[in-house]
């Protein structure tokens, strides 16, 4: 009986059922995520590593065979195959200097590297460069980019207006930015 | 599939700060799991997608079955066709071995059929 039932569970996969999908990707997730950032302790590329797979997955699902596994297993095998494609895109494109201060100069132009990304100093140097900001600062910048809240939902919470929210936002990203500039120089003159 | 932009003022500079940004603090942050927002979004984009699909699909096989309709249609049609030649081409060869009185009058009978229906559908 539970033969026929992933039998069924399975067909519906392949035909694009939207409720076994929705289930299958939410519980995807998190697994993906981890994986990624296993692979590396960076968190908006494990964002964009699942998002891929993700889509990979609803676009390929015609070549799913359950002959050669679960869907489970199937879906770790893209992500794996994404993983090996981000290795070969790194291992093509130059590693950034030790020089952090030049890269947030251009921090309004440029992506940030990846690689910058992961060292701990960054993250260390974010930690403090937060730290410096006045506490309002702080909790619009977290609800915006850690939570991925709305300005509507950030205006609720911190009782006041979206337009409000929008300017605090504006004004937090250039102080955080400020501090960041500070704070590479020090350390490059340290 | 990433949240909507908060950003005043809207140009390229500030996408770019805006995206750096977002990229840093997550960096700084000890989460382990993506946030709910993010799940929610990737699940709605990627149902979105397989819908698409679907229409698409959909859309196709339409196509499909009209253009098998069509295919009848003018198969009929060319049957139809090829049956009234042969009818013609045989009343014609019947026609031509005839002597011309007998072709005189098969025609003015013709004319003076043709004449009555003509009558009849002007009163």
């Amino acid at each position: 009986m539970p033969d026929e039932l992933d039998q069924q569970k399975w067909a519906a996969f392949a035909r694009g059922d939207a409720d076994v999908w929705r289930v299958f990707i939410d519980r995807q997730i998190p697994r993906l995520y981890g994986l990624f950032l296993r692979s590396w302790a960076n968190r908006s590329l494990a964002e964009e590593l699942v998002q891929r797979t993700v889509f990979d997955a609803v676009r390929g699902r015609g070549g799913y065979d359950p002959a050669k596994g679960g869907p489970e297993e199937w879906i770790l095998a893209i992500a794996r195959n994404n993983i090996r494609l981000e290795v070969r895109k790194r291992a093509s494109r130059p590693s950034p200097n030790g020089d952090v201060s030049r890269y947030f100069e251009a921090i309004d132009t440029r992506p940030l590297p990846d690689e910058l990304l992961e060292r701990e100093e960054t993250a260390d140097m974010v930690r403090l460069a937060l730290s410096r900001l006045e506490s309002k600062e702080q909790v619009v910048l977290e609800a915006k980019y850690i939570q991925e809240l709305t300005a509507a939902d950030i205006a609720r919470q911190m009782g006041t207006t979206e337009k409000a929210v929008h300017s605090l936002l504006y004004r937090a990203r250039i102080s955080l930015r400020r501090e960041l500039e500070r704070l590479a120089s020090l350390n490059e003159k340290g | 599939m990433k949240p909507e932009n908060d950003n005043s003022p809207r140009d390229d500079s500030a996408g770019m700060l805006d995206e750096n940004i977002s990229r840093l603090l997550k960096a700084a942050s000890d989460s382990t799991s993506p946030s709910r927002r993010f799940t929610e979004s990737l699940i709605g984009g990627a149902l979105s997608e397989l819908e698409g699909a679907q229409v698409k699909k959909k859309d196709e096989t339409r196509r499909a079955a009209g253009s098998d309709w069509l295919e009848k249609t003018l198969g009929w049609a060319a049957m139809v066709a090829a049956a009234c030649s042969a009818g013609v081409a045989v009343i014609a060869s019947i026609f031509l071995k005839m002597n011309f009185v007998l072709q005189s009058a098969v025609v003015l009978t013709m004319i003076f059929n043709w004449l009555t229906y003509l009558g009849e559908f002007i009163r």
